[in-house]
């Protein structure tokens, strides 16, 4: 039995539980399981007997994302949560038993259902094939990502596939739930039962073997694989995010001084040791920077960061400000947290103690360039 | 401060307007995030020809509230853990700032920002070459194409038509002059309404009062623009264009009646029609999404906007089939009225309020869902009570009117 990861607070006027069901690579083909975020999503709306209908406020969505060796598919249900509006009398187990039907009844089997969920799959796919980011992240099994798929299998895809796929996920064993919004009074309620394994037991993985892409991509981009100091808390996190910040700074600054370049940057984590530290590049303008890069990305980090803390961390000050009006980034990071296994109690989870400019500066110190990968445009490759 | 409170809302407020004219709508909520919107009641709608004998370009208003939140000024709030956001709409513009610290301050930095604003020519220019790249990455995007075409065949006359940004040569007509003198008549605290929202008492906020920087009266001279829009047909009921895409697309568009007409008839209870109309019979019907899915389509959004007095309604599809698409959405739209059950009419009542709950409980939300409704001069509280009282015969009559708006569609044949 596990606790799911709450966060308790009124803030939003809202609650979400969310329900993360875990798929091992080998037991379902990549194009069947992110087929059935489309599909589930497309159900919701098609099937006559409607969950959320005598809910006001309710909304429910499904995604999937690549996670450690296998994928996660995840359902996220979100109600108006403010005194003296009940339509549950225990919330949280109601909202359970929803997202469990969600899962077990499955989706509508209509071909037009089936049509319209391998179109938007596709129509998802395009837009993965244009983005240089997506594309490294998928390439390199990235936690979150989404992989290429082979559009020819999606194109094939028959309901019995997609019933199997569904199969795959209803005797899933590890899972975890997750909840924000106010105290419930009925504690016991919320004790996981479902799933006999958590995300703890999960391994964090990446491809290692990832090679450069090249494609029709709109824009550019290059990736680092990143060790960092590992991250326990979520002072942690916004140290990390501090100096990546810093980082991403210096490295803007320098090229556009020296080489007129205008790259944006980003990051995300891989593994409580691993970020993928991002750079994307108008076409054509990767190979401009490569040498620059060459010397710039390695292990210690050659920069002087001292001019860029300060907006580092007036930036960080800024996405603690939107953890606060954004539901969404508050349910972000509550998954990073379960991820990761970090501690935090409800009150430091909005205010958090932002990272001295010596903390962010040994965090800097401490990083280890460990892989690159880029995204060209596909002319490049001649 | 005058207190308005329903209960069934559980969001009190407190209105007050202050000797420079200022208007304050103050909003207690308890929460960790501070909020506050410097509103102002002009947008990218051209109603203005000319102020005080200077020519307003297209686009004048956007210049300025971009020289106001440039890019220093957003660093410096950022610095003190302030994020301040601009933003356009046809009928409106709002300076939204969002701190976890002290929102007085920020208030007092934006307000001497506005006060103390210096353009030189030399921002204009550099903000036109920023302005240049969207218009291409525009001109790039399907959905923007044809979403743009499907307006321009409803609207004839209307500066509706140029949407909401200025092109390349429109930005060329705006000058720091023009910015300055935009700047004087528009921004005065009589027409300014400051929101405000956080754990405060209506006390706390009152302390404040005596304290904001504002620019006082002058009397300005506007000459209003002028066409002639005919609201009783489309420009054009169709036309089809070529342009890289992923897929064809199709926009379908329906032009509502005069806003004066339309409001004439339903009051204020036409902005809670308006409140679910796309949900209702479009986004969450599903019997319409069948249809939809049967002609191979997919609806993608769907939105409707306002400005001045004219409203339009419009429904973007990927499509296999655009002519039966067409015919399908045409004949569907001619007995629309038939189209909304009750049961989901009462569904979507129930889940308007019960949205409209969520969003008054944090001070962003809040203030966004106020800023919006504040546009048809409605306390946003008074339209969620009176969507949740809504009837569905009110609802049905109002669909049936619909059933004879004109119609327009724009088809985008995708070159891959």
């Amino acid at each position: 039995m596990h606790m799911p990861t709450e966060l308790i607070t009124g803030n939003y006027g809202q609650r979400v539980v969310i329900r993360r069901v875990y798929v091992e690579e080998s037991s379902i083909t990549p194009e069947r399981f992110f087929l059935l975020p489309e599909l589930l999503s497309l159900s919701l709306q098609a099937t006559e007997k409607k969950p959320l209908e005598r809910y006001a406020g309710a909304n429910l969505a499904f995604k999937g994302y690549h996670y450690g060796s296998g994928y996660v598919l995840e359902a996220r249900l979100t109600q108006t949560d403010i005194d003296g509006f009940h339509f549950f009398f225990d919330p949280y187990t109601k909202a359970k038993k929803i997202l469990e039907e969600s899962f077990s009844s499955g989706y509508t089997e209509s071909p037009y259902l089936l049509e319209t969920a391998k179109k938007r799959l596709l129509f998802a796919q395009e837009e993965q094939k244009k983005d240089a980011v997506k594309c490294i992240e998928g390439e390199l099994s990235a936690l979150g990502s989404t992989p290429s798929l082979n559009q020819t299998l999606i194109k094939a895809m028959t309901l019995e596939e997609a019933r199997q796929a569904m199969k795959a996920i209803r005797e899933s064993t590890t899972g975890a739930y997750c909840y924000i919004g106010k105290e419930q009074k009925k504690k016991e309620a919320r004790i996981e039962k479902a799933f006999s394994s958590d995300f703890r037991s999960l391994p964090f993985r990446m491809n290692v073997s990832a090679q450069d892409v090249f494609d029709d991509f709109a824009k550019e981009a290059r990736g680092y694989v990143l060790e960092i100091p590992a991250v326990t808390n979520l002072k942690d996190v916004s140290t990390v995010s501090v100096a990546l910040t810093a980082l991403g700074k210096s490295i803007q600054n320098d090229l556009k001084k020296n080489y007129n370049l205008a790259p944006e940057f980003r990051f995300r984590f891989l593994s409580p040791i691993k970020v993928l530290f991002l750079l994307e590049f108008a076409p054509h303008q990767l190979l401009m920077a490569d040498s620059y890069l060459s010397d710039a990305m390695v292990s210690p980090l050659p920069f002087s960061f001292d001019s860029y803390l300060e907006d580092a961390l007036g930036e960080e000050k800024i996405k603690e400000v939107s953890l606060a009006s954004s539901l969404d980034k508050a349910v972000d990071r509550l998954l990073l947290v379960q991820n990761f296994g970090l501690g935090f109690t409800s009150s430091s989870f909005f205010q958090r103690e932002i990272p001295t400019r010596e903390e962010v500066q040994s965090e800097l110190s401490s990083i280890k360039v460990t892989k690159k990968v880029s995204a060209f445009r596909e002319e490049n490759q001649r | 401060m005058i207190k308005n409170e329903d209960r069934s809302l559980h969001a009190p407020y407190y209105e007050q307007r202050l000797d420079s004219g200022l208007s304050v709508l103050f909003l207690p909520r308890k929460s960790v995030l501070k909020s506050a919107v410097i509103y102002v009641p002009f947008g990218c709608y051209p109603h203005e020809e000319s102020i005080n004998g200077t020519k307003i370009p297209f686009g004048t208003g956007y210049f300025l509230s971009a020289m106001i939140a440039s890019p220093g000024f957003l660093k410096e709030m950022q610095n003190k853990g302030i994020r301040l956001t601009a933003f356009q709409d046809y009928s409106y513009t709002t300076y939204t700032l969002e701190t976890l610290g002290d929102i007085f301050q920020a208030i007092d930095m934006l307000l001497k920002r506005i006060l103390r604003l210096k353009v030189e020519e030399e921002d204009i220019v550099s903000f036109r070459e920023e302005g240049k790249e969207n218009f291409e990455k525009d001109m790039k995007d399907p959905f923007f194409l044809v979403e743009k075409e499907a307006v321009q065949n409803l609207f004839s006359a209307s500066p509706i038509r140029k949407g909401r940004l200025p092109d390349e040569k429109e930005s060329l007509q705006i000058h720091s002059s023009t910015l300055k003198k935009y700047l004087s008549a528009i921004y005065q605290g009589e027409r300014l309404t400051l929101l405000i929202s956080g754990n405060y008492t209506a006390k706390e906020v009152q302390s404040h009062f005596a304290f904001l920087p504002l620019r006082g009266h002058t009397t300005i001279e506007s000459v209003p623009s002028v066409f002639e829009e005919d609201y009783t047909k489309a420009k054009t009921t169709y036309t089809t264009f070529r342009a890289n895409a992923p897929f064809d697309i199709l926009s379908f568009g329906l032009k509502f009646p005069k806003r004066e007409e339309l409001y004439n008839l339903y009051g204020d209870e036409l902005f809670s029609f308006y409140e679910f109309l796309e949900s209702a019979a479009f986004t969450r019907n599903e019997p319409f999404l069948s249809l939809v899915r049967s002609t191979s389509s997919d609806l993608l959004r769907a939105k409707l906007e306002q400005a001045g007095e004219e409203t339009y309604l419009l429904l973007t599809f990927r499509t296999e089939q655009e002519t039966k698409l067409a015919n399908v959405l045409t004949n569907y739209i001619l007995k629309i009225d038939t189209h909304v059950s009750h049961s989901l009419f009462a569904s979507l009542k129930d889940h308007a309020f019960a949205k409209a709950l969520a969003s008054l409980s944090l001070p962003s939300t809040a203030l966004k869902a106020f800023t919006n409704a504040y546009a048809n001069n409605v306390a946003y509280p008074a339209l969620a009570k009176s969507v949740s009282r809504m009837h569905y015969s009110d609802m049905k009559q109002f669909l049936s009117k619909m059933s004879s708006f004109p119609r327009a569609a724009s088809y985008l044949k995708a070159i891959r």
